[in-house]
């Protein structure tokens, strides 16, 4: 999956499910998810769910912080750095 | 899955119902009633390796897997009729050593494991506020940054282990605008400037086992305090409410056992109407119920373990186990009462504590609901 689509469908995932809306130009890649309320507890659990099986990669307890998630931005490059 | 038992875990199993029977009795009766913490049985117990059981040897553990160190848990309530004491234990495994152990630095782990593995030291985790509960990641308490230090200020309460414990993980926020991950997580020791330490808070039931609120007033602590990253609270939180949810109840399984075979032994003994009162079947269903639920209950519980040995965490498991024992062993205990008549509601007979004792196994480390609401959401519902 090249760079662009990750945040892509990151988005949609974000959007469709979590926030459950249709128009993806909602929320923007650099979009604080934490300060607007979008990324809590629960939804954190799906959404590890939804970058592991979509992108085979393991996120671990440790690495559930805000500089890994607190943008569409920054979970891509979360997931390209694993 | 096998859960078939090694030799050597067998033994271990054995050697703990033995160690509890002799060495974890005394006069509960008194203690319960006066909630007195055994800090001799509690050094007993380290004695024999149980608070150490599944830390690595380098931090002065057993380095046993999860599923013998629940089967050593389970043996231990069968043996020892203290749950408040038990309790108290699986407090500090689950929930501040296994923290340490998975999210602390080196210096961390050298300085807080081995002493807590020995027994010398008492852990407490502090989450709950008097208005965060359930709502856990809601709480109030902060912590902000000056320099290389941190100064907490806020309260918890329902703090188990508190009032004897020697070293606090305390939960804060140290950034409020990103939410959840705004939480951090520390360590402190009891006597950092600024720590109050409450009174015990009476209780139904687990008497023996103290809990007081925590105060922090400016309490000013260096950053190497600070367990795992900035905004890692939440999750080393989530963490330890996963490995406690799963085995905090494992001695309840020991717990039925005991009682089962004591309400075996009274209803054969005691006579009704020219027979023993097993042979009438309403008495008979019961305990027959209790078996049931004791069976069901630890295969549940070797299966949670199962997974947790190989990796697989499930919410999902962990959540059916824990709303299922804590449900059973009320069930259990009132069926214990039932069929003691009279005598179950006595202070002598040792049934009714049983009773207050297990009341709470439905509402710490995650109520009834709140599993019911993880298992819902596994369902999609």
């Amino acid at each position: 999956m090249n760079e662009q689509t990750a945040e892509t469908a990151i988005r949609k995932y974000i959007v469709n499910e979590i926030m459950f809306k249709k128009d993806e130009s909602v929320l923007g890649f650099e979009e604080s998810l934490l300060e607007r309320g979008v990324l809590d507890s629960m939804a954190m659990v799906e959404l590890i769910a939804f970058l592991e099986r979509e992108f085979s990669v393991k996120v671990a307890r440790t690495d559930m912080v805000p500089e890994n998630f607190d943008s569409i931005q920054a979970i891509a490059q979360f997931i390209r750095s694993r | 899955m096998d859960f078939s038992l090694s030799d050597e875990q067998l033994s271990l199993r054995e050697g703990a119902l033995a160690f509890a029977r002799k060495e974890l009795a005394d006069d509960l009766i008194a203690r319960d009633r006066d909630g007195v913490f055994p800090r001799d049985l509690w050094k007993r117990c380290a004695g024999f390796g149980v608070q150490g059981l599944p830390f690595p040897a380098a931090y002065g553990g057993q380095g046993s897997d999860v599923l013998t160190t629940v089967l050593v848990m389970e043996a231990l309530g069968c043996g020892c009729k203290d749950n408040g004491l038990l309790f108290a234990l699986g407090a500090q495994m689950w929930s501040v050593q296994m923290p340490i152990n998975l999210f602390g630095n080196e210096e961390q782990k050298k300085k807080y494991l081995p002493p807590l593995c020995s027994g010398q030291l008492i852990g407490a985790h502090g989450m709950s506020e008097p208005g965060s509960g359930s709502d856990a990641f809601s709480l109030s308490t902060t912590a902000k940054r000056d320099g290389s230090s941190y100064v907490l200020n806020g309260a918890k309460t329902f703090v188990s282990n508190a009032p004897v414990a020697d070293v606090f993980i305390i939960f804060a926020n140290t950034d409020r605008s990103k939410g959840f991950m705004g939480i951090s997580a520390f360590i402190l020791d009891k006597n950092t400037p600024g720590l109050q330490v409450g009174k015990n808070i009476g209780k139904l039931g687990l008497r023996t086992s103290p809990w007081s609120e925590v105060v922090m007033d400016d309490c000013r602590i260096p950053e190497t305090q600070r367990l795992g990253k900035e905004g890692n609270g939440a999750a080393i939180f989530e963490d330890s409410m996963a490995w406690e949810r799963s085995f905090i109840l494992a001695n309840y399984v020991g717990g039925m056992e005991r009682q089962l075979e004591t309400c075996i032994n009274y209803t054969k003994g005691r006579k009704q109407f020219g027979k023993p009162i097993s042979k009438f079947q309403s008495v008979a269903n019961r305990i027959v119920d209790m078996k049931v639920r004791l069976e069901t209950s630890r295969y549940l519980l070797y299966k949670v373990a199962w997974m947790m040995d190989r990796q697989t965490p499930s919410t999902l498991d962990a959540a059916i186990l824990k709303l299922y024992l804590s449900e059973s062993w009320v069930k259990s205990c009132l069926d214990a009462t039932q069929i003691h008549g009279g005598y179950g509601y006595t202070t002598e007979y040792e049934v009714e504590r049983d009773l207050r004792d297990s009341v709470g196994s439905t509402l710490y480390s995650g109520t009834s609901e709140m599993q019911r609401n993880l298992i819902a959401r596994h369902l999609h519902l």
